[in-house]
C-alpha cells in the first residue's frame, strides 16, 4: 500500500471514467482527437485493460470535454452510467451487497479507485449518514463537474441496487446553478445551495434494509479479489492535511521530513496541486470546526479552547481567515446546516 | 500591354479574390490547421452533415451546390479576365491605398456574405436569387476595386460603363430574393408551431429531441408572468427512463427522447408550446386553456405514448413506456421558478399515488 499519490502519479485505470468520459463524448458528435489532444492518452492505448492514467491527464480530459460538448448535461449523464457496471471487482462488491450501508462503506473504501480526484469522509450523527467531499488533489474549476458526477453516480446505483427511490439530500457550498432542472432530475428535490460543505445526507433508517441481491459468498469473493492490489489510499492534499491532524505544531519542514521529501520537493509539490502550506493548515482548521459544528451549537469560547487558542479574539481573526465569516455570523448563516 | 505583366497581375489579385479557387491549391500548408481541416473536408464533402461535425462548419455545400459555386466562380473569373485583358497596370505611386482598404474590404465582404448563403441555405429558389444578386454584386465591387490597380484605354471603355450596372441589378434581384425569403419564413413559422413561440433563439435548442430547452421555457414564462395572464402548465416523466437507458444504449435513448417529443408535440393544438425540461422530463404550456381541456390532452397524450411499440437497435422488439404527468394553473404573477416548482411537485404526487 502506498501513502500518497500526487497529480502526476499513473494509477487511475483508463478504462473506468475515462473511457466512459471518451464513449460520452464520442456518441454525442465530439471528435476523438480533438477530444485527447494535450491529454497524453493514446485512444489506440485505451482498448487494453491495463491502461493507467494520471489525475492531471483525468483532469485534462474533462476540461477538454467541458468544452467541447454543449449543454450543462454531461455530468449528470456520465454519472448515470458509471456505475455499477465500470469498476470489475468493486462493482461485483456492490452488487452482492448486503445492505446501502454495506455500500456505502465499500465506497468509501475504494474511493481512490471510484473517485480518486475526491476525497470523502463519513460522519454518522444520530438520524442520518453523511458523506462529505474535499478535492483530493486541485480540480478547480472541475470540482463541481466532479460533484455533479459522482453525486449523480451515488444516487443512480443507490437506487438501481434497492430497486426504490432512495431519500437523499444534497447540501452544495455554491449558489443555484441556471441549469437547476438537471440537479432536480438527476439528485431529487432535497437540494441545498450556499451550504458550509458539499455532503450527501441520508437518513440510517433507510440504509439497513436488504438488498434484493444480496451473496454473502459473492460479496466476500470480490472483497477478498480487491484486498490482493496494492492502491494508494490518499491524495497529496488530504496526506498533508492527515498529517497536520496528526500533530497540528508541525512546520513545513517537519511534513516534508514525515513524507519523506525535502522542504524544496514538498514545496514544488504544493505549488504544483495548487496550494500552499498555510493554505492546507487552513483547511484543517475548517474541516475541524465544521465536524465540531455537526453535531451541537457550541460557544465561541467552547470552540476556541477545542481548537486549541487560548485567546478569543486570537481565534475570531483566525475564523474570519477560513471562513470569511465570523464565528457569530457562521453560526448564524449555517444554523440550518 | 505584355504578356508578363498579365499573368504577374492576375495571380496577384487571384490570391486575394479567387479565394474559393485558392482551396483546392492550399493543401501542400498541412502545418497550419484550418486550412488542412479546410482541405481535408473538401475532400469527404459526400456526407451531407455528418453527425461528427454538428457544431464545426460544414463545407459539404460546395459539393450541393455545385452549379451555383461554379456559375460563381465562371462569372468572377470572366470579369477579372477581361479587366487584366484590357487594362494596363497604374504606376505604384497612383495607387489611393485608402480606396484600396474600402473597396477591397467590400469585395472581401460580399465574398464572405456569398459563401454563407451558400453553407446555410438550401438548394432552391430564393438561395439561386440571393446567390446571383450577391454575385452582381461582387463583379461590380471588384471592377471597382480593380480600377484602382488598373486603366483602361479610354474614358469610356466599356467596364467603366460596366462598373455600376451589376450592382443596381443584383440589389433588384437580393430585393426580390428577401421578399420571397419572407413568404418562405412564414410557412416555415407555420412549420415550427408547438416548438416554438415568438422568440427565436437557435442556441436553446436541444440537440437531442429538436424542441427547446428549459431555459427558453422559464423565458416565455416570465413573459406570460409580466403580462398579467393566466396559463397552464403540464410536465411528463417517462417511467423507469434510467431503467431503459442503462439496458439499452444511450443511442436508443436519445432516439426514444426524440420519438416521445415528437408525440407530445403531435397531440398539442396550434397556440401550445412544448419543451424538453431536462433528462426524459418534458415541459408543455397551454395558452388560455380550460383546466378540464388541458387536463383531457394530458391524457391523450399519456395514452398516445403508451402505446408507442419502440424498438431499440440491439434486439428489434416493442418496448412499451409509461409515462407520469403533472398539471397546474398559474396564479396572475407567478414566477418561472415557482411554477416550475409546482408542477414538478403534482407530478411527483401523482407518480406516487400511481405506483401505489
Amino acid at each position: 500500500m502506498h501513502a500518497y499519490f500526487t497529480l502526476e502519479d499513473k494509477f487511475i485505470q483508463a478504462q473506468q471514467l475515462a473511457a466512459s468520459l471518451i464513449e460520452l463524448a464520442a456518441s454525442r458528435g465530439v471528435n476523438k482527437d480533438k477530444l485527447l489532444r494535450g491529454t497524453g492518452i493514446f485512444y489506440e492505448d485505451l482498448s487494453s485493460d491495463t491502461l493507467l492514467i494520471s489525475a492531471d491527464q483525468l483532469l485534462k480530459l474533462i476540461s477538454k470535454t467541458r468544452q467541447l460538448m454543449a449543454g450543462n448535461a454531461t455530468s449528470f449523464l456520465l454519472g448515470q452510467r458509471l456505475f455499477p457496471s465500470n469498476y470489475g471487482a468493486i462493482s461485483e462488491a456492490l452488487f452482492y451487497a448486503k445492505n446501502l450501508l454495506d455500500c456505502i462503506h465499500i465506497l468509501n473504501s475504494y474511493r481512490c479507485e471510484i473517485a480518486p480526484l475526491l476525497c470523502t469522509n463519513l460522519v454518522w450523527t444520530k438520524h442520518e449518514c453523511i458523506i462529505q467531499f474535499k478535492d483530493a488533489i486541485g480540480c478547480d474549476e472541475n470540482f463541481q463537474f466532479l460533484l455533479e458526477l459522482y453525486c449523480t453516480a451515488i444516487h443512480s446505483s443507490l437506487r438501481y441496487l434497492s430497486n426504490r427511490r432512495v431519500n437523499v439530500a444534497y447540501d452544495f457550498e455554491f449558489s443555484q446553478p441556471r441549469y437547476i432542472q438537471e440537479y432536480e432530475e438527476n439528485l431529487g428535490f432535497k437540494i441545498n445551495f450556499n451550504r458550509s460543505t458539499n455532503q450527501i445526507r441520508l437518513a440510517r433508517q433507510e440504509l439497513v434494509a436488504l438488498l434484493p441481491n444480496y451473496s454473502q459468498v459473492k460479496r466476500d469473493h470480490a472483497l477478498h479479489k480487491l484486498a490482493q492490489q496494492s492502491r494508494y489510499q490518499f491524495g497529496f492534499r488530504e496526506r498533508v492535511i492527515q498529517l497536520i491532524a496528526n500533530n497540528s505544531q508541525l512546520n513545513q519542514a517537519d511534513i516534508a521530513e514525515q513524507l519523506g521529501i525535502s522542504n524544496a520537493t514538498f514545496k514544488r509539490r504544493l505549488k504544483q496541486h495548487g496550494t500552499r502550506f498555510l493554505a492546507l493548515q487552513d483547511e484543517y482548521h475548517r474541516q475541524r470546526v465544521l465536524s465540531i459544528h455537526c453535531d451541537i451549537q457550541r460557544s465561541n469560547e467552547d470552540l476556541a479552547s477545542r481548537l486549541g487558542f487560548n485567546d478569543v479574539a486570537n481565534f475570531r481573526r483566525a475564523f474570519k481567515r477560513w471562513f470569511g465569516l465570523t464565528p457569530s455570523q457562521f453560526k448564524q448563516k449555517f444554523r440550518h446546516g | 500591354m505584355s504578356y508578363f505583366q498579365f499573368v504577374m497581375g492576375f495571380n496577384y489579385n487571384a490570391a486575394g479574390v479567387l479565394f474559393c479557387i485558392k482551396w483546392f491549391k492550399v493543401s501542400w500548408l498541412s502545418q497550419f490547421d484550418p486550412l488542412r481541416l479546410f482541405s481535408f473536408q473538401l475532400a469527404c464533402s459526400g456526407s451531407l452533415l455528418s453527425r461528427s461535425d454538428t457544431d464545426a462548419m460544414n463545407f459539404s455545400f460546395i459539393k450541393r451546390q455545385l452549379k451555383l459555386v461554379l456559375l460563381v466562380a465562371t462569372l468572377l473569373l470572366i470579369t477579372l479576365v477581361s479587366a487584366f485583358y484590357n487594362g494596363e497596370f497604374k504606376p505604384a505611386d497612383a495607387i489611393d491605398w485608402l480606396d484600396v482598404l474600402g473597396e477591397g474590404g467590400m469585395t472581401l465582404m460580399t465574398g464572405v456574405w456569398i459563401f454563407f448563403i451558400l453553407a446555410s441555405r438550401p438548394q432552391g429558389r430564393v438561395t439561386n436569387l440571393l446567390t446571383l444578386g450577391l454575385t452582381c454584386f461582387l463583379i461590380s465591387c471588384s471592377l471597382d476595386l480593380l480600377d484602382e490597380f488598373i486603366t483602361y484605354p479610354d474614358e469610356h471603355f466599356w467596364l467603366y460603363l460596366l462598373e455600376s450596372i451589376p450592382a443596381l441589378i443584383g440589389m433588384v434581384m437580393m430585393t426580390w430574393a428577401l421578399y420571397q425569403w419572407h413568404q418562405e419564413q412564414l410557412k416555415l413559422t407555420e412549420q415550427l408551431n408547438r416548438r416554438e413561440a415568438l422568440i427565436r433563439e437557435h442556441t436553446q435548442i436541444d440537440i437531442t429531441t429538436q424542441l427547446y430547452s428549459a431555459d427558453y421555457m422559464r423565458e416565455q414564462l416570465d413573459l406570460i408572468a409580466q403580462s398579467q395572464q393566466d396559463c397552464t402548465l403540464a410536465m411528463f416523466d417517462i417511467d423507469d427512463f434510467a431503467k431503459f437507458n442503462r439496458q439499452f444504449s444511450l443511442a436508443d435513448g436519445d432516439r426514444l427522447l426524440r420519438e416521445v417529443a415528437d408525440i407530445i408535440v403531435m397531440n398539442l393544438r396550434q397556440s401550445d408550446l412544448a419543451c424538453r425540461y431536462a433528462g426524459d422530463r418534458f415541459i408543455v404550456l397551454f395558452n388560455q386553456i380550460s383546466l378540464l381541456n388541458a387536463q383531457l390532452i394530458v391524457e391523450q397524450i399519456c395514452t398516445a405514448i403508451q402505446h408507442l411499440a419502440f424498438k431499440p437497435n440491439q434486439t428489434g422488439t416493442a418496448e412499451f413506456h409509461t409515462v407520469s404527468a403533472g398539471l397546474i394553473e398559474s396564479k396572475k404573477r407567478d414566477s418561472a421558478a415557482d411554477l416550475i416548482r409546482r408542477v414538478n411537485l403534482d407530478l411527483e404526487n401523482k407518480r406516487a399515488i400511481r405506483v401505489n
